[in-house]
C-alpha cells in the first residue's frame, strides 16, 4: 500500500483514539447510571 | 485581487464577534458565569471551543506548511497530538466530579493546599503569556498579507476586538465566537482541500506528481530528493517518535484550557461527547492538511522568493481562487489565530484574578475578582500587542517552553490525583516543582543533544517518579479531599 495512503489511515485513526475512549466512558457512565 | 473584498470580510467577521461579546455580557453575572459559564455549557458551544481552540493559526500554516517542506512524515505531529487527547476523556470522567471555578483549584480540592494552587496558577500563567503573543503575531502577518496593509494595523484590530468580547462575555463570549470561528476555519479547511484535489486532479495524481518533485520548498533551502515527499522521512524512527510523543502529548492531553471546557460543561456527558464531535472534524480538518500541503507543493513545487513555506495556503488561495473564497480561507486563519487567543488569554486572567490574587487575598469579594479578571484581560492583550509589535526575543524563546510546562505542570498532578488515593500534596508540590526545573534547564543547556531525550519527556519523569517516592513516605491529604474522586 502507497505511503501517503498509510500515513492518511494511521492519522485518521489517531483522531479517532479520542472518539473511541470517550465512548467507552460513557457507556460505563451508562452502566453505572 | 482586490484587498478591499478581503477587508471587508475580516471585518464583517469582526464585528460579528464584537456582537456576540455583547449578548453573551447579558448572561455574565458571576465569576463563576465568567469563567466557567456557570456549568452550563451546551454541546454545540462546548465542541465549537474545543476544536476551534485546537486548530490555532500555527497549525493553519505550519502544519500545512510543514507538509509542503517534509511531505507526509510530518502527520506524525497530529497523531501525537490526538494521542495524547485520548487522555482528555480519561481526565474528564473524573475531573468534572467537583465543580470547579478554575482548572487550577483542582489542586485546592484534591490536595488541600492554597498555595500549590497558587504556584500553579502563576507558572501557567507566566507560560501562557509568550503563547497568545505568537497568534497575535500570526493575526497581523495574515491581515498584512491578505490586505497589504500594516502588521501593527493587524496586531492591534484583532486584539481590541478579542479583548473587547472576551472582557464582556467571558467564556461564554469566548465559546459562541469559537463556533463561528470553528466553523469558518472548518469551511476554509475544505475549500482548500476540494480546490487542491480538482486543480491536481485527484490524489493519485498528488501521489505521483509529488514523488518527482526535486526542487527546494523555499529559494536557498536544500533541493527535495525525488520521492522523499511520500515516503517515510530517516529521522522517523521508535526512539524519536518516543521522545517526540513525550514533548507533544503531555501539555496537549492535559491541557489547563481543556480542563477548564470539562469544568464548564453542563454534565460529564456533555463533556465527553465534546471530546467526540470534536475529534471527528478534525480528523476531517487534517485530512484536509494533508491535502493541501502535499497538491500545494505539486501546484507550486518552491515558493516565490520572499515567501515562506508556511504561506502554502493562503499563496494558493491568493493564485487560483475567487476572491470571495480567498477572503473567507483568510477569516478562517485569522479566525483560528482568534480562537486560540481568547481562550489563553481568557484563562491568564482568571489564574490571575481568581487564584493569584483571590488565592493570596482571600478578603476580595466575588465582584471585584470578577472586575480584576476582567481589567486584567485587556492589560494582557495591550502587552500581547505591545511585544508582538516591539517583540522582545527572550519572550519568544519562552514561547517554545509553553507546550512543555503545561505537560510538566498538569499531567502527572492531574492523573495521578484523579487515580492514585496515595499520592500527596508535598509529592506533587516536590515532583512538580522539580520536574519544572528539570525541563527548563535540560531544554536550555542540552535541547535534544542527549541521546535524543526529550526536555519535557524528562521534566514529566522527574515529576512522575518524585511524585510517587515522596507520596509513599509523607502524610496522605485529609479524606474530604480524596473522596469525591473516588467514591
Amino acid at each position: 500500500m502507497n505511503t501517503v495512503y498509510v500515513f492518511i489511515v494511521l492519522q485518521t485513526l489517531a483522531c479517532l483514539a479520542p472518539v473511541v475512549v470517550a465512548i467507552v466512558i460513557l457507556r460505563k457512565l451508562k452502566g453505572e447510571g | 485581487m482586490s484587498s478591499e473584498i478581503i477587508i471587508a470580510t475580516i471585518i464583517v467577521y469582526f464585528i460579528i464577534y464584537g456582537a456576540v461579546g455583547f449578548l453573551a455580557a447579558r448572561k455574565v453575572r458571576t465569576l463563576e458565569d465568567y469563567a466557567v459559564a456557570g456549568h452550563k455549557m451546551g454541546i454545540i458551544a462546548l465542541t465549537g471551543t474545543y476544536f476551534a481552540t485546537f486548530i490555532s493559526a500555527l497549525s493553519f500554516l505550519g502544519g500545512v506548511g510543514g507538509i509542503y517542506r517534509l511531505g507526509i512524515t510530518n502527520v506524525v505531529y497530529p497523531i501525537m497530538w490526538a494521542t495524547g487527547s485520548a487522555l482528555g476523556p480519561v481526565i474528564a470522567y473524573k475531573f468534572r466530579r467537583v465543580l470547579l471555578t478554575t482548572p487550577t483549584e483542582f489542586f485546592e480540592k484534591r490536595y488541600g493546599s492554597r498555595y500549590l494552587r497558587v504556584l500553579i496558577a502563576a507558572i501557567s500563567s507566566v507560560s501562557l503569556i509568550p503563547f497568545f503573543m505568537v497568534q497575535l503575531n500570526a493575526m497581523g502577518a495574515v491581515y498584512m498579507f491578505a490586505t497589504g496593509r500594516s502588521f501593527s494595523e493587524g496586531v492591534i484590530l484583532g486584539g481590541v476586538v478579542v479583548a473587547l468580547y472576551t472582557i464582556l462575555g467571558g467564556i461564554i463570549a469566548v465559546a459562541w465566537t469559537d463556533v463561528i470561528q470553528g466553523f469558518i476555519l472548518t469551511i476554509a479547511a475544505i475549500i482548500g482541500g476540494v480546490a487542491v484535489l480538482q486543480l491536481c486532479g485527484g490524489l493519485d495524481n498528488i501521489i505521483a506528481s509529488a514523488a518527482t518533485i526535486s526542487t527546494p520548498p523555499e529559494v536557498g533551502m536544500a533541493a527535495t530528493k525525488p520521492g522523499s515527499l511520500v515516503a517515510v522521512a530517516s529521522f522517523l524512527t521508535l526512539p524519536w517518535f518516543i521522545a517526540q510523543w513525550f514533548t507533544q502529548a503531555p501539555g496537549t492531553g492535559a491541557h489547563p484550557q481543556y480542563l477548564q471546557r470539562i469544568q464548564a460543561a453542563k454534565d460529564i456527558k456533555l463533556s465527553l461527547r465534546m471530546y467526540i464531535y470534536s475529534w471527528i472534524t478534525l480528523a476531517v480538518i487534517y485530512f484536509c492538511f494533508v491535502i493541501i500541503g502535499l497538491g500545494g507543493r505539486v501546484l507550486v513545487p518552491t515558493m516565490p522568493e520572499g515567501f515562506k513555506s508556511d504561506w502554502i495556503f493562503p499563496y494558493l488561495m491568493l493564485k487560483y481562487m475567487h476572491p470571495v473564497i480567498t477572503g473567507t480561507v483568510f477569516a478562517g486563519i485569522i479566525a483560528a489565530a482568534a480562537s486560540t487567543l481568547d481562550t489563553q488569554v481568557h484563562l491568564t486572567s482568571v489564574f490571575l484574578s481568581v487564584d493569584v490574587i483571590r488565592g493570596l487575598k482571600e478578603e476580595i469579594s466575588e465582584r471585584s475578582a470578577l472586575l480584576i479578571s476582567r481589567i486584567l484581560t485587556g492589560v494582557l492583550v495591550a502587552v500581547g500587542i505591545y511585544y508582538s509589535i516591539y517583540p522582545a526575543p527572550e519572550l519568544l524563546t519562552l514561547g517554545g517552553y509553553t507546550l512543555g510546562l503545561m505537560g510538566v505542570l498538569w499531567f502527572v498532578p492531574v492523573l495521578l490525583g484523579l487515580y492514585w488515593k496515595r499520592v500527596t500534596t508535598i509529592g506533587v508540590a516536590v515532583g512538580t516543582i522539580a520536574g519544572v526545573i528539570v525541563f527548563v534547564v535540560w531544554q536550555t543547556l542540552w535541547g535534544f543533544s542527549i541521546y535524543g531525550l526529550p526536555p519535557v519527556g524528562m521534566g514529566v519523569i522527574t515529576s512522575f517518579l518524585l511524585t510517587v517516592l515522596i507520596s509513599l513516605f509523607t502524610k496522605p491529604p485529609p479524606e474530604e479531599c480524596i473522596k469525591p474522586y473516588f467514591k
